[in-house]
């Protein structure tokens, strides 16, 4: 029983709380089928980020390029989708620059034993630079054809429904799979990953890659809904670890998982949009999402507390004994 | 007494400039014989740049002394830069409110706050044990978040004379020059030549060990992120007093200069060192205004401090001095 609680306690506690928030506030139709639509859209990109960011947090490293590469990425998408008037195109190049980056990224990481946490900070305020560059250029897309792919439907809008599959072909992923097994015994426990003949390497590139396939898609999925986001990546970065991190504490307590980082995106998108339905000023919106990351990942850890998580520069052991 | 099985202890004395020291200043000398050659007319020769580039790496250099204290005792802190805006919003209010102030008064509420928030993080790491990333990065939101109802997210204007010649010019080397001076050995004496600062670099050493000797982890662990914090808000101080004027998100971006440069000393003199972070401040500096100076747009040398950030993880790989 214990076991239960600890699993679905915070899941049914944020239920909870969307719903209180809904009869409190009952003149708001936080649950109408138009609103739903919305918070869903909404989610998009930061869910799919978040599930990126997820699996490289499963294999046992830290990510904060995003924050740069996200932005980048749809400046880039807004380039080339005005160049070659063509979505698949841009499609195709965004991947290309985002799967590239992160297969550098994760080669640092892997091959020369460099921190992942100094590596991606080094990319995200490089590709800032290069954003900064490259945004005097452009920044809207002209294309209409382009940009109403986020606003077709079949029931859903069909970028929610892309959403739905990378999800449950993640959630399949992780938890059926012989690959996904290895990639969470590689973030687990190394030892055992090297016990078990798991080759860690293979399985932090192939994160990498994965999550470098996910920003992409998040990065041509919100540019096709509002345009190039300048300057704006590092407003996504608490959305999305956040997402992680609340994720972290149901479902599979310590661990993140596919499930809960749906979970959490979910619920920052009813929150973030709920806030802005009752007239909260955004910086007021931002003061209440750095509390609950904060105080989520609070109750995830409180059972550690006596433990101080040192963050290392470097992977990089010195050995100075001779 | 038998003696045998216990290492000799060697007697070496330290010598008084350290290989890595020297390989560092040869460095500095290549970077600055590059951009004499490079500018036209040889202008980075010239005095008053010279003056510029020292004047330049001052408030880097602080920041990146808090942020070396607390990459020292093992944390990150990803809202100083929040910070140091947030601070330099309210001493430049409370001055613009024109109440009869004098200067250390809004200049002690600011760091007072400062610590405030260092205290917070501090606490949320050491007590409940959640990675310093996360809690900074939360506080980094709350920040933004809090900072604009001060003042409505309007910037303000310093009419204040006495707070603006902090930053001037006045014995023929500006003044933020001679108080990272004081800054550095203040720095220098508390890190490096006193118990309490050996045991932040034990702490970011080896936490194990230093639990078990006897070291009071958690709150050494707070404190750094309170010094951090304080010495992150005088930066933003100076820079207020510096620029004249201050929005609410000015001093942001200080926090990659202060990244790149805490983690280059860090990996290159494989400890916190006062004078390495105030060179490698002058070294970005140079680099900054020898390439503002050959035309190169501003852009690219936020570019440049993330490939400067590679390259010395790179050094960490390849170069393991023995320190």
């Amino acid at each position: 029983m214990n076991k239960y609680l600890q699993c679905y306690a915070l899941f049914f506690g944020l239920l909870v709380l969307v719903v209180l928030l809904q009869i409190i506030f009952y003149d708001v139709p936080l649950f109408s089928v138009l609103n739903i639509k919305n918070i869903l859209l909404q989610t998009v990109s930061i869910s799919m980020m978040a599930l990126g960011l997820s699996y490289i947090i499963m294999s046992g490293e830290a990510d904060l390029s995003f924050a740069g590469m996200f932005s980048l990425l749809t400046v880039v998408f807004a380039i080339v989708a005005n160049a070659a008037n063509y979505f698949f195109i841009a499609l195709i190049a965004v991947t290309a620059i985002a799967i590239g980056v992160n297969l550098i990224i994760a080669l640092l990481v892997t091959k020369l034993k460099f921190s992942s946490f100094i590596v991606s900070i080094a990319v995200m305020f490089m590709a800032n630079g290069i954003e900064k560059h490259l945004h005097q250029q452009t920044t809207l897309i002209n294309n209409d054809a382009i940009k109403s792919f986020s606003t077709i439907e079949f029931g859903l809008p069909l970028v929610v429904w892309l959403m739905a599959l990378v999800y449950l072909v993640s959630y399949f992923v992780i938890n059926k799979t012989k690959f996904g097994f290895d990639l969470r015994v590689v973030g687990e426990n190394k030892h055992a990953a090297v016990e078990e003949g798991i080759n860690g390497n293979k399985m932090k590139i192939s994160a990498y890659i994965i999550a470098g396939l996910l920003i992409a898609l998040a990065a041509s999925v919100e540019s096709t809904r509002v345009g190039a986001i300048y300057e704006q990546g590092q407003y996504y970065m608490l959305p999305v670890f956040a997402a992680c991190y609340i994720g972290y504490s149901m479902f599979t307590p310590g661990r993140v998982n596919v499930a809960g980082t749906l979970v959490g995106a979910l619920f920052l998108g009813i929150i973030d949009n709920f806030m802005k339905m009752i007239n909260v000023a955004s910086h007021n919106v931002y003061i209440l999402m750095g509390a609950i990351l904060i105080v989520s990942v609070g109750l995830a850890s409180f059972k550690n507390r006596s433990k101080i998580v040192q963050i290392k520069l470097f992977s990089v052991e010195v050995d100075n004994r001779k | 007494m038998n003696n045998q099985g216990i290492p000799k202890i060697s007697k070496q004395k330290t010598p008084i400039i350290s290989l890595q020291m020297l390989v560092f200043l040869i460095l500095i000398l290549a970077v600055f014989a590059l951009f004499t050659f490079l500018t036209p007319d040889f202008c980075f020769l010239k005095i008053e740049n010279l003056n510029n580039i020292l004047t330049d790496a001052v408030i880097p250099a602080i920041f990146a002394l808090g942020m070396g204290i607390i990459i020292a005792g093992g944390g990150i802190d990803l809202s100083l830069g929040h910070i140091a805006s947030m601070v330099a919003i309210i001493v430049t209010y409370l001055m613009s409110r024109g109440i009869e102030f004098n200067l250390a008064l809004p200049i002690l509420v600011g760091l007072v706050t400062a610590a405030g928030i260092g205290a917070v993080s501090g606490l949320l790491v050491s007590r409940l044990g959640i990675s310093s990333l996360i809690v900074t990065l939360g506080m980094m939101f709350l920040i933004i978040g809090i900072r604009q109802i001060i003042t409505g997210g309007q910037s303000i204007y310093i009419n204040n004379e006495a707070f603006k010649r902090i930053a001037i010019n006045e014995f023929g080397i500006s003044n933020l020059v001679i108080i990272l001076m004081i800054v550095g050995v203040l720095c220098y004496l508390t890190m490096e030549r006193s118990i309490f600062g050996r045991k932040i670099q034990f702490v970011g050493a080896n936490i194990k060990a230093s639990r078990f000797m006897g070291i009071d982890v958690k709150n050494i662990t707070m404190y750094t992120f309170i010094l951090g914090a304080v010495l992150a808000a005088f930066g933003g101080i100076l820079f207020a007093a510096r620029a004249g004027a201050v929005q609410i998100n000015s001093v942001d971006s200080n926090l990659l200069g202060a990244l790149c440069i805490a983690v280059f000393s860090s990996v290159l003199f494989g400890r916190f060192k006062t004078s390495g972070i105030i060179l490698v401040a002058i070294l970005i500096s140079m680099i900054g205004m020898g390439m503002s100076m050959m035309g190169i747009k501003t852009e690219w040398i936020n570019f440049m401090k993330g490939l400067i950030l590679f390259f010395s993880i790179l050094m960490a790989k390849f170069m393991n001095f023995n320190t």
